[in-house]
C-alpha cells in the first residue's frame, strides 16, 4: 500500500516545533519538499504563513504553522476551507481563534506516562519509599528539587502528592498524573483550574493542602486524572500530532485496515508502542489476510 | 462470561427482562473474558472492536465497559478487583513484580478512558462507588435493584435454624458460623447452602468441635428450597469479605428476617444497621455466637430486626432501575 505524500511549503528558518511535528508525522505519511516534478502530495505543511506556494495549495488540507503574533494577521488571511492553523505558543493561539491547534513543545512531558495514585502508591512500596513520600519542586529556596533536576520526572512519578512552583515541572506533574499542589503562576501558565487539576497555593498553606492530598485518596485520584486529562488536552505534543495528522488524511484508513483501526484503539487507550496489550493484538490479527503492516 | 453462572449473571438477565417488561428492545451481550495477567486486555480489546448498533448500551462489569458507543450508561458491577483492592491477595496475580506494576498502570489508564466515556455511571453499591473514587477519581451513583426472587421471598415463622445461602469459598467466610457452632445454643441449628472449595474443611471443622449433628450443607439447592429456607430460618448470617452489593442481605429483608454480618463486609453494610435492621459482629465466630444467642433467646427481637428490614426495601423495584438507566 503506497504512503501518503505531504508536501511541504518552506519559509527560511524553520522552527524546532515544526522539524518535530514532521517527524512524528513521518510516522503515517513521507514529507517531501513540494514540488511540480513527482507525485501530487494529498496534504500540505506550510512552515509559515508566508512560506512559498501557500496560496496555490487549493482544495487539499492544509497546516500552516504561526510562529509569532507577528504572523497572525498573515495566517488569518491565509486561512481558508480545509487549513488548520498549528502554533506552539498559547498566546498566538488565543488570537487566532479556538480551532487553533497548539502543538506544545516536545519535552513537555513526552514520554512521561500517566500513573494513579493507587499505582504510585505500590511503587512506593516496591521501591521501599515511605508511603506517604512527597517531594518539592521548583526554584524557592525550601524548594526540594530544582525544576531542571533530572530526577524530577522519577520524582513526579513516584510521589503520593508534590508542591510545584515552576510551570515546566508542574506540566510534567500533569503528564504523570501526579496529585500536585502548584502555585498560581504555574496554574495561569497551564490552565489549571483549583480543586479540578490541582490544588492552587492561597487556598490554605502548601503543607496542609499537600497533606490533604496524602490522606484524601479520592480528591488525589481525582486530581490525577483530571490533571492527565488537561496534559492530554492541551499540553500533549503526541494528542496534537494526531490531531493534525487527522486534518491532513493521512491517518490510515479505518475501513480498509483493521490493524489500523486497531491501533487508533490502543492509541486512544494510551497504550505505549511496546506494551504487552500491543504485541498481543497484533499477534491476533498477524495471520489474517490484511493490508496493514505492524508498526516497528 | 460464558459458562460461568453467578450472582452477575442473574443481575444481566433480570436486567434485560426488565427493559423487555417496560417496553423496551434489549439483548444481552457477552464476550468470554480471561483474568490472568497475561491476556487481561485480550477482552477488552475485543469489546473495543465491537461494532454495536442500539439506541443505548449500558455496559455492567469488567470488561464490558470498554464498549465504544456514543450512549453509553455505565453501570458498574465490579471492576477488576484483583488489580485493584484485590492486590496481594490469595486469590489475585497481581503482586509487585515489573510486569504487575505496569500492567496495573495500564490498567487503571484504559479504566479511566473506556468509564471516562460513559454519559453516566451508576454503581451496584456505594462500596462499588467507593472504589471507583479512590483508585480512578470517578463519581458513580449507587443504584439499588431488588435481589433474584425478590416477589416471591415471604416471611414465615422463626424457626431453630441459622440460614446462609453462600458459596463455599474463602471470601464469603462461610466458616465463620462452623467455628462459632459450639459457643451457640444447643437447639440452634446452622443450614450453609451453596457448593465450593471449603465443602469438606468445613464438614471436617464441625465434626472435630463435635457439631457436625447441627451442621446441614444441602449443597445447591432449587429457588423453591431457598425460599422456603429464608422463611422459616430464625436469622441469615452472611458475613463475606468487602462484598459489592450481596443479594442475600436483600433476600433476608424480602423475607423478613434480620441478617447478621461483620464490620467488614462492605456493601452488606449499606443495608444492615446494627440493632436496627440486623446486628454487626465484629467478625469473630464468638462475636456471631453472641449475635445468633442473642437472637435465639428473644424471637421478638429477631421479629422486629426483620420487620425493619423488609420495610427498607420496599420500595425496591426495577421500574425505577429501567427509568434511570434510559433518562436522556
Amino acid at each position: 500500500m503506497t504512503r501518503p505524500l505531504i508536501g511541504l511549503l518552506v519559509r527560511p528558518g524553520v522552527p524546532e516545533p515544526v522539524v518535530a511535528l514532521l517527524t512524528r508525522l513521518q510516522r503515517w505519511a513521507d514529507v517531501r519538499a513540494a514540488s511540480t516534478e513527482g507525485p501530487a502530495p494529498s496534504a500540505y505543511v506550510a512552515t509559515s504563513p508566508r512560506a512559498h506556494g501557500v496560496d496555490r495549495v487549493g482544495s487539499r488540507p492544509l497546516a500552516v504553522w504561526v510562529d509569532g503574533l507577528d504572523e497572525t494577521e498573515a495566517a488569518l488571511a491565509t486561512a481558508g476551507p480545509g487549513h488548520l492553523l498549528l502554533t506552539a505558543d498559547p498566546e498566538v493561539a488565543a488570537s487566532l481563534g479556538t480551532d487553533t491547534v497548539v502543538v506544545p513543545p516536545e519535552d513537555a512531558g513526552a514520554d512521561l506516562v500517566a500513573r494513579s495514585p493507587f499505582v504510585r502508591r505500590r511503587w512506593r512500596r516496591r521501591a521501599g519509599f515511605p508511603a506517604d513520600w512527597t517531594v518539592a519542586v521548583g526554584a524557592g529556596p525550601s524548594d526540594g528539587l530544582a525544576a531542571d533536576d533530572p530526577l524530577v520526572p522519577t520524582a513526579l512519578s513516584l510521589a503520593a502528592a508534590a508542591v510545584v512552583t515552576d510551570p515546566a515541572a508542574a506540566r510534567r506533574g500533569l503528564a504523570t498524573g501526579c496529585p500536585m499542589v502548584v502555585d498560581p503562576g504555574s496554574a495561569e501558565a497551564l490552565g489549571i483550574e483549583d480543586g479540578v487539576h490541582a490544588l492552587v497555593q492561597g487556598s490554605g498553606a502548601p503543607g496542609d493542602l499537600v497533606r490533604l492530598l496524602v490522606d484524601d485518596d479520592g480528591l488525589a485520584a481525582s486530581l490525577s486524572r483530571s490533571g492527565r486529562v488537561l496534559y492530554e488536552q492541551r499540553h500533549d505534543a503526541a494528542g496534537a500530532v494526531l490531531r493534525v495528522a487527522g486534518h491532513l488524511g493521512v491517518l490510515p484508513d479505518d475501513a480498509d485496515r483493521p490493524l489500523a483501526r486497531l491501533d487508533a484503539t490502543l492509541d486512544a487507550l494510551h497504550t505505549p508502542e511496546h506494551a504487552r496489550a500491543r504485541h498481543r493484538a497484533h499477534e491476533l490479527l498477524a495471520g489474517l489476510p490484511t493490508e496493514a503492516t505492524c508498526p516497528a | 462470561m460464558p459458562f460461568v453462572r453467578g450472582g452477575a449473571e442473574m443481575h444481566m438477565d433480570n436486567l434485560v427482562a426488565a427493559f423487555q417488561e417496560h417496553g423496551h428492545r434489549a439483548e444481552l451481550v457477552r464476550l468470554p473474558v480471561a483474568w490472568e495477567r497475561g491476556r487481561l486486555f485480550d477482552s477488552p480489546t475485543a469489546w473495543r472492536m465491537l461494532p454495536l448498533d442500539a439506541d443505548l448500551v449500558v455496559a455492567t462489569n469488567f470488561p464490558s465497559y470498554f464498549a465504544r458507543h456514543d450512549n453509553k450508561v455505565v453501570w458498574l458491577f465490579h471492576q477488576h478487583r484483583g488489580a485493584y483492592d484485590g492486590a496481594d491477595a490469595a486469590w489475585s496475580d497481581f503482586d509487585l513484580g515489573d510486569d504487575s506494576l505496569e500492567t496495573q498502570r495500564l490498567l487503571t489508564e484504559w479504566d479511566n478512558v473506556a468509564l471516562g466515556e460513559a454519559k453516566r455511571i451508576f454503581t451496584t453499591s456505594g462500596v462499588v462507588a467507593d472504589r471507583l473514587a479512590r483508585f480512578n477519581g470517578m463519581r458513580g451513583e449507587p443504584l439499588y435493584h431488588p435481589p433474584p426472587l425478590h416477589e416471591r421471598l415471604h416471611s414465615g415463622g422463626f424457626g431453630d435454624v441459622v440460614f446462609c445461602p453462600s458459596r463455599l469459598e474463602h471470601n464469603k467466610r462461610p466458616g465463620l458460623l462452623v467455628d462459632a457452632l459450639p459457643s451457640i445454643d444447643p437447639s440452634i441449628r446452622l443450614s450453609i447452602a451453596g457448593r465450593g472449595s471449603l465443602h469438606d474443611e468445613l464438614v471436617a471443622s464441625a465434626s472435630a468441635s463435635r457439631s457436625a449433628d447441627r451442621l446441614d450443607l444441602p449443597g445447591f439447592i432449587t429457588d423453591e428450597d431457598l425460599v422456603e429456607r429464608f422463611s422459616s430460618c430464625l436469622a441469615v448470617l452472611y458475613a463475606p469479605v468487602d462484598e459489592d452489593y450481596g443479594y442475600v442481605t436483600l433476600q433476608a429483608f424480602f423475607a423478613g428476617k434480620p441478617v447478621i454480618t461483620a464490620v467488614d463486609s462492605g456493601g452488606v453494610l449499606e443495608w444492615v444497621e446494627d440493632g436496627v435492621t440486623g446486628l454487626v459482629t465484629d467478625g469473630t465466630p464468638a462475636g456471631v455466637a453472641d449475635a445468633v444467642n442473642r437472637l435465639a433467646a428473644d424471637r421478638g427481637l429477631a421479629e422486629r430486626l426483620g420487620k425493619a428490614g423488609r420495610e427498607k426495601v420496599a420500595d425496591l423495584g426495577w421500574g425505577p432501575v429501567v427509568e434511570r438507566l434510559t433518562a436522556p
